[in-house]
């Protein structure tokens, strides 16, 4: 009941409830929470036995010269210290002559050593100059193999040129019975349609190779068109010469072409016999500086 | 029965051979822009002439700043031949040159201040193993630059099918220095100059005429520039134009009777025809914008120049009948400088892109364009007499000005080396008869 003027004054409660939360703020400011975790402190400490006697350091003594007097030297010393003089030089002379004498021989010795090396190195030379000829002579030996080896290809390109003659009049006389068996041959390949995949790769390849080596620049700028047989060996390489079917009109056009499938030879070559059958004469059409249509 | 096989029998090997004649095509279209390989070895000389051992490098310098041949290096080769009878072909397939040219020269007569000599050399196929053709050519041993020249332009138009170019002259101005300017006429690759004019006063834009008689140029001699005509046998000069105005740019009609000059004589620049003789001058267009650098095609009836006219400057031609225009060059920030080959296929121009004048060509069948030059300061830029080769103007490294040729497939740049100085303002003369 004694309270009752407390409960009916709202600003007095008021009042007293912000005094109250600003103490008890206050409170909490000066005595908060340290969140902080202290690593607690460590010494580390080792441990002895005994502990060891310091030395104390020896004071330095300074020691002062001791004085001697000066007596005036007698006739028998000054006699002695003459003698002793005559046997230091003496002494002397014979060390310097012993020097001299040790220098000579020192220099000698230098001499003969040096005579020695320039003897060796005349040995190496000479070593080294017969090492020489006998690398000249088996470099001449070699030269010679070389030549012969050479020698021995020629002969052999002119044997594989007389074969590859004698081949090209074999195909040029072909009869008709060899036509009609490749054409069976063609057709048992088209019928089983096996190698088509095949055949235009080699097809791609070939183009690829030869068009590497087309130098449109000879060709002008007009469009033009050139065909070309060619007749191939299993190895890639022409029979014969590429026959030209249609001209540019522009001899030099129609020269860079035919160096174009020239160059490219050994033409890539399908290992399957029947697949070189269909790839052995091909035509060429070629459109330097583009489609003419 | 008998007959009915036997004409099944025919109609299969018709058949069949119908088949083996079909044969595989194949389609190769376009190519390359490629370098024929060739190798140039020295022509024997008994007489150990030093200068005439120099031909062969003559030769190969020519075919390889003509971009379309590339000499191969024959230092290591032990034992030249100078005989067609002497190349062994597999070790020159080795060296992967597909044309080969050697030969030999003797004495055959000493003159009071010169000896006659006989060269005889070969064009030999490594491929084909065949000689394409041998030929004597006779000189005097101190013109053997000139005989090396004609060997390479045998060589050229043999494997190439164009005249060569390395008979022709070239002219150029030289400022040896501010007060002191010479024009000159050179051999195509700067050797033997000539001065034709000497002057204290700047000379620009040199241009020779089709029929290789005079050269026209403009002078700052009247303190503006007027365009003078030069005969270069007799030096004989006469005053072309001195309008009011500037008067600048001359370039000669394909049959050397007129000329396109530039005047500044209205408004701003115009071009006019003038006759060589300097009479009945004509205004080519009437517009407001710049028309300027005229350029005569070889049909004579246009005229290719530069405008601002779209807002940029840009190549454009004239029909000179009818006065109309249309514009050729799209690509790029500016083109300037035009200039037609002879056969009107290709448009030579200065290119200006990021800050950087090139030397490029315009394929006028194709529109494609190609930059030959990395500039950045190139100039004026001028075609051979075949087409194949340009002449310009460039800058060296440390900004003097130089000259040199660039082949028309860009492959080859080649300065053109006339002793020091500045060198600018280059023409090349026509093909000799």
């Amino acid at each position: 009941m004694r309270l009752s003027w407390l409960e009916n004054n709202d600003n007095l409660q008021a009042n007293l409830f912000t005094i109250a939360i600003h103490l008890a703020l206050f409170i909490f400011m000066i005595f908060s929470i340290n969140w902080q975790v202290k690593a607690p402190y460590y010494a580390e400490v080792e441990l002895w036995d005994a502990v060891p006697t310091q030395t104390k350091p020896k004071p330095q003594i300074k020691k002062s010269k001791p004085k001697i007097k000066k007596t005036a030297p007698s006739e028998e010393i000054k006699k002695a210290k003459i003698k002793k003089d005559a046997d230091i030089q003496l002494k002397k002379k014979k060390a310097a002559e012993l020097k001299k004498k040790k220098a000579a021989e020192l220099k000698k010795k230098k001499n003969i050593e040096r005579l020695q090396k320039q003897l060796l190195e005349e040995e190496k030379l000479e070593k080294v100059q017969k090492q020489l000829l006998e690398e000249e002579k088996l470099e001449k030996v070699q030269n010679q193999l070389l030549e012969e080896e050479k020698l021995e290809k020629i002969q052999k390109d002119i044997l594989a040129q007389d074969a590859l003659e004698k081949l090209q009049d074999n195909l040029r006389d072909k009869d008709l019975a060899q036509e009609t068996r490749i054409a069976i041959e063609g057709q048992e390949d088209i019928v089983a349609g096996s190698n088509s995949g095949e055949l235009e790769k080699y097809k791609a390849l070939i183009q690829q190779k030869i068009y590497q080596n087309v130098n449109k620049q000879l060709c002008g700028l007009d469009p033009v068109e050139l065909i070309y047989e060619i007749v191939l060996m299993p190895t890639g390489d022409l029979i014969g010469s590429a026959k030209m079917i249609k001209s540019s009109d522009i001899e030099s056009c129609d020269l860079a072409v035919e160096r174009a499938i020239l160059q490219a030879q050994p033409l890539p070559m399908p290992q399957d016999g029947r697949l070189f059958t269909q790839l052995k004469k091909l035509k060429l059409r070629f459109q330097p500086n583009g489609n003419v249509n | 029965m008998k007959k009915i096989f036997k004409s099944i029998s025919i109609f299969c090997m018709v058949f069949f051979v119908g088949i083996s004649h079909a044969l595989e095509v194949i389609e190769i279209l376009g190519g390359k822009a490629s370098q024929i390989p060739v190798a140039v070895t020295p022509f024997k000389d008994d007489n150990q002439n030093k200068d005439i051992q120099l031909m062969h490098e003559v030769i190969a310098n020519d075919l390889s700043r003509s971009g379309l041949f590339s000499p191969i290096d024959i230092s290591g080769v032990s034992q030249y031949p100078y005989d067609e009878r002497d190349v062994n072909f597999s070790n020159w397939t080795a060296l992967q040159t597909q044309f080969i040219i050697l030969g030999k020269m003797k004495t055959i007569g000493v003159g009071r201040s010169n000896i006659q000599v006989e060269v005889i050399w070969s064009l030999v196929d490594i491929y084909k193993e065949k000689t394409i053709l041998t030929i004597s050519l006779k000189g005097p041993s101190n013109q053997y630059r000139l005989m090396a020249h004609r060997i390479s332009d045998i060589v050229y138009e043999k494997l190439t099918g164009s005249k060569g170019v390395f008979q022709t002259n070239i002219a150029f101005v030289k400022k040896i220095n501010p007060k002191k300017y010479s024009l000159l006429i050179s051999d195509y690759d700067g050797h033997n100059p000539k001065a034709i004019l000497n002057s204290k006063h700047p000379i620009i834009s040199p241009r020779w005429s089709p029929d290789g008689k005079k050269i026209a140029y403009v002078s700052f001699e009247k303190r503006k520039p007027v365009i003078y005509i030069q005969n270069i046998e007799t030096g004989k000069r006469t005053l072309l134009a001195n309008f009011r105005g500037n008067n600048s740019a001359p370039a000669w009609s394909p049959d050397s009777k007129k000329l396109a000059i530039v005047l500044t004589y209205s408004l701003n620049s115009q071009i006019y025809i003038i006759n060589a003789d300097g009479s009945n001058i004509q205004q080519l267009m009437r517009t407001r914008s710049i028309n300027t650098e005229p350029s005569w095609a070889s049909n004579g009836n246009e005229i290719y120049f530069s405008s601002d006219r779209g807002g940029s400057a840009q190549i454009y031609k004239v029909d000179i009948e009818s006065n109309e225009v249309a514009r050729v060059t799209f690509e790029g920030k500016n083109n300037l400088s035009p200039s037609l080959s002879k056969d009107g296929k290709l448009l030579l121009f200065l290119n200006q892109e990021d800050r950087k004048y090139r030397v490029a060509i315009q394929n006028l069948l194709t529109n494609q364009v190609l930059k030959l030059t990395n500039g950045p300061d190139d100039e004026s830029p001028i075609f051979s007499p075949n087409g194949h080769m340009v002449l310009f103007t460039y800058k060296d490294y440390g900004k003097t000005s130089k000259i040199g040729t660039v082949s028309i497939n860009g492959l080859k740049v080649t300065p053109i080396e006339v002793g020091s100085g500045a060198i600018m303002e280059s023409t090349w003369g026509p093909l000799k008869n």
